[in-house]
């Protein structure tokens, strides 16, 4: 469908053209603080991450340190430490463990003020695998299929962990080049700009990758959130954009972010021809 | 030196001062060139003194010299004349005005000569006092001598009075005269005019064939006519006729009605290879495109590259910018109101084109002459060839059918039949399967027409329409799981229009319509799928409408035109309805039964306009109009192109829209009448606007009316046009200085913010020179201020991805927008050929300075290995964003073969 649809880009803007540009952008003071937190039914240590927004593009966030940041399920509170020290990176315990209906409340102060958020944690759903297919011109493979974009009741964030790192002929890279990370997402709404989204990076595996293949469940509002955020970053430029804004977050008092948990499934997978 | 090298530079790139020392430029010439003489004052005073050394004493005084015939002027007739300090041209008004003698100005020469009209007080007490002399009634129809074809909008006026009139619509007239001898002129532009001689003491049917005016092509005609004073007519209407339209480039080779009128001022282009405009500041769905009097709601093919509408089918355009007639409504801003052919009464004719991305075919043809026609026309791109330079299996078709039939059952009988049907398909076929995917949309139109005469002051026309537009976005590979959206209407109306007499023409009529809109649904096969997707409530309205006008003369120089229009409109079961909270939280269900009445809304509509001429050759016009708008698409999208459309009615949640429009304009021409300007200043509000909360779910939520966000709308601006429509060269210049805001509760924190497609200067300069022979040369330059877009105050990272921080909403820019497009036609015959073969080449350029005009500014993209902008995958590796723009419709030259025979 997507690739299609690529297709019909093509030949629909056969005179288009985009270019690089340089563009002046009005900058604002922006004295708020971004979260980034998800908490799973897995046993490990979870982060959430907390950073101040940026003026312009590829500047580096300047994290958010120092801040006191508890998650409560009512019957326990579990405290997170920033680790490494003024990272902005704050961690539970590698004991902590979500459960699935349960309520969870994020509590964040910083600089006398409170930040709190609120999510559920979803059971997860076990899934079939993805499909890649083999890329004759160069041998290697592609993702083709993970599951369904749309789905009216169970929406899910579908991560691939790709790691080729250890396949023969690939040993002597350097280790991060040969390990990837993708998303994907099933939602509970169909857009425009999503059918009509720009072109995305074609990731290249061969024969041997193993692939960790992770379905996060998620709930009405996180699906909302990740479908704005979507509309603002992977899915614009495109040429049925519709008219931006801000995207929404389940953060109090002006923060911006997202605080999610999710059940997870995990499949594990190796790439054979 | 570098000062006013820069100073230049300075000139030459701010296009507004461009425009206004154009129009000073303009003014201090032609205007004063024949002005100027007339209005310095002098001071005579001469006792009982003949005119002739009236005059020697002006000629002293202004060196003002006269051109007469000795033998009709009363030069021996004794005048007293006293003027202390006034204007020459109210010293004339004594002498030569009160002494039976008219001046013309011409060639900078005042020519003399005996007054010929009749006095208006004349000829208004003799056409309204019946005891005085009788009246009678001159009505026919007017036609082309060639095809048959009605000419609608042609003038039918007695010469020397004030007294004339317009076929209307179906090329029917109807001139009421006092008893007596008269002239009458049947006049269309691009006709050579007829003068007929009559001694007017009965009621009489004529009914005339004009002469086309060989291969001369004239530019877009406002409705006016240079010999008739009290046609002369501002900006608020445009009339295009398709020998205009024909000359001006469209894109890639083919002639484009939509894209045609983008080119007038007050009317904006959204940007390349886009049929969306918005007029004076409404948006694009609050213009009604009629053909054959159904409306069509989609009028683009490929997305908006093309028109939905074959050239060659249309007969006459006629585009309302803010002066709507009563009979018209249901849109805010604008009426497109295309006629199409009826078909050659003659002679059978063949006619056809061939170009790279279309072909086309016309068959037209007498069943009996002057009796009954037939007209069809086809059209299909032939734009495959793309998908083979591609390398892929796509096919891109799209096609449209225009045909039509016409009868003429007796005198006073005549029937039209019409059909249209539009369609686009994108898709891709899988090797070895029949299975694809893609787009599909379609619009399928018919008409069926009556004309009656009842008497020689009372016609009619009554119409049945049915108009469907259809839309489907294929989500699986079976064709058979799709996202479909729809709406139809069935229509019956009458209209009929009496002419009282000379100086009244009313109007009055009633319509009947039904709608029906699917705003979207998924259809899936597998049945567990569909079983949990959710059922979007289709809409059901009933809609009447009834108008009454009149279009009254009141003296020589003022008209004015009344009317009012009601639409009452109606909601009818089956559906949902939901009810909201100020939160926008459903608090209430009703489930309506079938056929059960749910909502109702109506609203009167006044409109009036009043016209005063200052002279034969200059009038201003102030209008008043309030239009209403049941129906609407619901779209948050900013693209330029048409994309999945929902069309809703008003209901419980969507209040309609209203408009009131003000309107003041003021039309002068000059240079022997070959020059029009026209300026026109226009103030619109618009209520119960709608816009969308933030990242609003479109196109399949059954809670769709909670998305919305309402509020008003203002706009206002100045629309300049100065256009030369006669000989070889011909063209216009227009320039349009407009702003429109919006204030809508819930969007940018309640603050007026601009709309996406405010762009504050708009200048379109058009022209064509005909060499009479076999060239002719056409270019089309169009300047907007870029549109409004919204743009990032910052950025923050979440789970790998770079998330723009946005300020206030259409805070930013785009570039501002031109481009150039050059058309240049070989007719291939010998001059004055009369062979009926005719056959011509047709090269265009569009975008001749390949201008790369972008339609937005990204910041989400990086460059892959192969050089390509493109999303980044990995999310966890350190991306480096590029800030990209992107533009369509680069430099595309064409060339087509045009022959009919």
């Amino acid at each position: 469908m997507k690739k299609s649809l690529i297709y019909i880009y093509i030949i629909f803007l056969f005179a288009s053209c985009e270019k690089q540009t340089t563009w002046d952008l009005e900058s604002e003071q922006k004295n708020i603080i971004v979260v980034d937190g998800m908490i799973t039914n897995e046993k490990k240590e979870h982060t959430i991450k907390i950073s101040f927004p940026v003026d312009n593009l590829n500047d580096t966030a300047k994290p958010v340190t120092g801040a006191a940041v508890v998650i409560s399920d009512f019957n326990s509170v579990y405290t997170l430490s920033e680790q490494p020290a003024n990272s902005g990176i704050y961690k539970t315990s590698s004991d902590f463990a979500g459960i699935p209906g349960t309520q969870y409340t994020l509590f964040i102060s910083y600089n006398n003020i409170v930040y709190t958020a609120k999510t559920r944690l979803l059971p997860g759903i076990d899934f079939h695998p993805l499909l890649y297919e083999m890329n004759t011109d160069n041998g290697l493979f592609y993702i083709t299929t993970v599951s369904s974009n749309y789905n009216a009741k169970h929406y899910a964030i579908w991560e691939i962990l790709l790691d080729w790192s250890n396949v023969e002929g690939y040993q002597q890279c350097n280790p991060d080049s040969c390990k990837k990370r993708l998303l994907y997402y099933t939602l509970p709404t169909i857009d425009v700009s999503q059918t009509f989204a720009p072109s995305v990076e074609k990731i290249y595996f061969p024969t041997g990758t193993l692939i960790t293949e992770r379905r996060y469940s998620i709930t009405e509002e996180h699906a909302q959130f990740i479908r704005a955020m979507l509309s603002e970053t992977n899915w614009t430029g495109g040429f049925f954009d519709s008219s931006h804004s801000n995207v929404p977050t389940n953060i109090s008092n002006g923060a911006i972010g997202f605080f999610s948990a999710c059940g997870v499934e995990t499949l594990y997978l190796s790439v054979i021809p | 030196m570098k000062r006013s090298n820069n100073l230049l530079t300075y000139f030459l790139k701010s296009p507004i001062l461009i425009v206004i020392t154009f129009f000073a430029v303009l003014f201090l010439t032609i205007e004063n060139t024949h002005a100027q003489d007339l209005n310095q004052k002098i001071s005579v005073n001469l006792k009982n003194v003949t005119i002739s050394e009236v005059m020697t004493k002006i000629t002293e005084l202004t060196q003002i010299n006269f051109t007469y015939s000795s033998t009709q002027i009363p030069l021996n007739n004794k005048v007293t004349i006293k003027a202390k300090n006034k204007t020459v041209k109210e010293v004339f008004e004594k002498i030569f005005t009160e002494n039976g003698i008219e001046y013309l100005i011409i060639e900078k020469q005042i020519v003399l000569r005996p007054l010929q009209k009749e006095s208006f007080q004349n000829t208004i007490a003799s056409s309204t006092n019946s005891k005085e002399k009788k009246k009678y009634t001159i009505s026919g129809y007017l036609k082309d001598s060639k095809t048959g074809e009605i000419l609608i909008g042609a003038t039918v006026y007695a010469k020397g009075t004030i007294m004339g009139t317009f076929t209307n619509g179906y090329g029917f007239y109807s001139l009421t005269l006092p008893e007596g001898d008269y002239d009458i002129i049947y006049s269309f532009i691009g006709y050579t005019s007829i003068s007929h001689h009559i001694d007017l003491k009965e009621n009489k049917k004529i009914s005339y064939e004009l002469e086309a005016s060989n291969f001369e092509i004239k530019a877009v005609e406002i409705v006016a006519d240079k010999e008739n004073e009290k046609l002369v007519s501002p900006l608020s209407n445009m009339k295009l006729n398709p020998r205009a339209i024909r000359q001006m480039p469209g894109f890639v080779g083919d002639v484009d009605i939509i894209k045609s009128l983008q080119a007038v001022p007050g009317i904006k282009a959204y940007g390349d290879g886009s049929t969306l405009f918005y007029v004076r500041g409404g948006n694009s769905d609050q213009n009604l495109i009629l053909v054959d009097e159904a409306p069509i709601y989609n009028p683009s093919h490929f997305f908006g590259f093309f028109t939905a509408i074959a050239p060659d089918a249309i007969k006459d355009v006629e585009a309302y910018k803010g002066d709507f007639p009563a009979s018209y409504g249901g849109r805010l801003s604008s009426v497109i109101d295309i006629k199409t052919k009826d078909g050659n009464m003659k002679e059978a004719f063949l006619s056809g084109s061939m170009g790279p991305f279309t072909s086309n075919i016309t068959i037209e043809g007498p069943f009996k002459k002057d009796k009954s026609s037939f007209f069809f026309s086809g059209r299909r791109s032939n734009m495959n060839w793309l998908s083979s330079l591609s390398g892929t299996n796509m096919k891109i078709i799209f096609f449209d059918i225009n045909t039509k039939l016409n009868y003429i059952a007796t005198e006073n009988d005549r029937f039209f039949i019409s059909f249209y049907v539009g369609n686009d398909l994108l898709s891709r076929s899988l090797s070895g399967s029949k299975n694809n995917y893609g787009i599909n949309w379609n619009n399928v139109l018919g008409t069926i027409r009556w004309n009656h005469i009842y008497n020689k002051k009372l016609f009619s026309n009554t119409t049945i329409y049915s108009s469907k537009y259809n839309y489907y976005l294929y989500l699986s590979k079976e064709y058979s799981d799709y996202w479909n959206s729809s709406i139809s209407n069935g229509t019956i109306k009458t209209d009929f229009t009496y002419y009282a007499n000379a100086l009244n023409t009313l109007k009055t009529g009633i319509e009947i319509s039904s709608h029906a809109s699917n705003p979207g649904n998924v259809h899936f096969t597998d049945s567990l799928i569909q079983k949990s997707t959710p059922v979007i409530p289709r809409y059901n309205s009933r809609e009447i409408d009834i108008y009454i006008s009149n279009e009254q003369t009141i003296t020589d120089k003022l008209s004015v035109y009344y009317g009012l229009r009601l639409p009452v409109w109606r909601n009818i079961g089956e559906t949902s309805v939901y009810y909201f909270n100020s939160s926008y939280e459903v608090i209430d269900t009703l489930l309506v039964g079938d056929k059960e009445s749910y909502y109702t809304a109506s609203s009167p509509e006044p409109r009036i306009n009043l016209k005063y001429s200052f002279s034969k050759n200059s009038a201003v016009k102030a209008c008043y109009s309030r239009t209403t708008q049941f129906i609407q698409v619901l779209s948050n999208s900013i693209s330029p192109f048409t994309s999945l459309e929902v069309w809703v009615p008003c209901g419980p949640n969507i209040k309609p829209q209203k408009s009131d429009q003000f309107s003041l304009g003021y039309a002068k021409r000059f240079y022997k009448n070959n020059l029009n300007f026209s300026a026109e200043a226009f103030y619109k509000n618009c209520i119960n606007q709608i816009d969308y909360e933030d990242h609003a779910n479109m196109l399949y939520n059954p809670l769709i009316e909670g998305e919305l966000r309402f509020g008003k709308s203002w706009s206002y601006g100045l629309e300049l046009m100065l256009r030369k429509t006669e000989g070889k060269f011909s063209g216009w210049l227009g320039y349009t200085y407009s702003r429109v805001f919006k204030k809508i509760e819930g969007v940018n924190n309640n603050e007026t913010y601009p709309a996406f497609y405010d762009r504050p200067n708009d200048i379109t300069l058009n022209f064509s020179y005909n060499t009479g022979k076999h060239w002719l040369f056409s270019a089309n330059w169009i300047y907007m201020t870029g549109g409004a877009i919204t743009t990032p105050i910052g950025f923050y990272y979440y789970d790998g991805y770079n998330v723009p921080l946005y300020g206030d909403k259409n805070n930013d820019r785009l570039p501002d927008y031109h481009r150039l497009d050059l058309l240049v036609t070989l007719k291939l015959n010998r001059p004055g050929s009369v062979k009926k073969f005719q056959h011509s080449c047709t090269f265009t350029i569009y975008n001749a300075y390949a201008r790369k005009n972008p339609i937005s500014v990204d910041f989400n993209k990086i460059i892959d290995d192969n050089g390509n902008f493109v999303i980044p995958s990995d999310h966890d590796s350190q991306n480096e964003i590029i800030p990209t723009k992107i533009s369509v419709a680069g430099f595309i030259p064409s060339i087509s073969y045009n022959f009919k025979f």
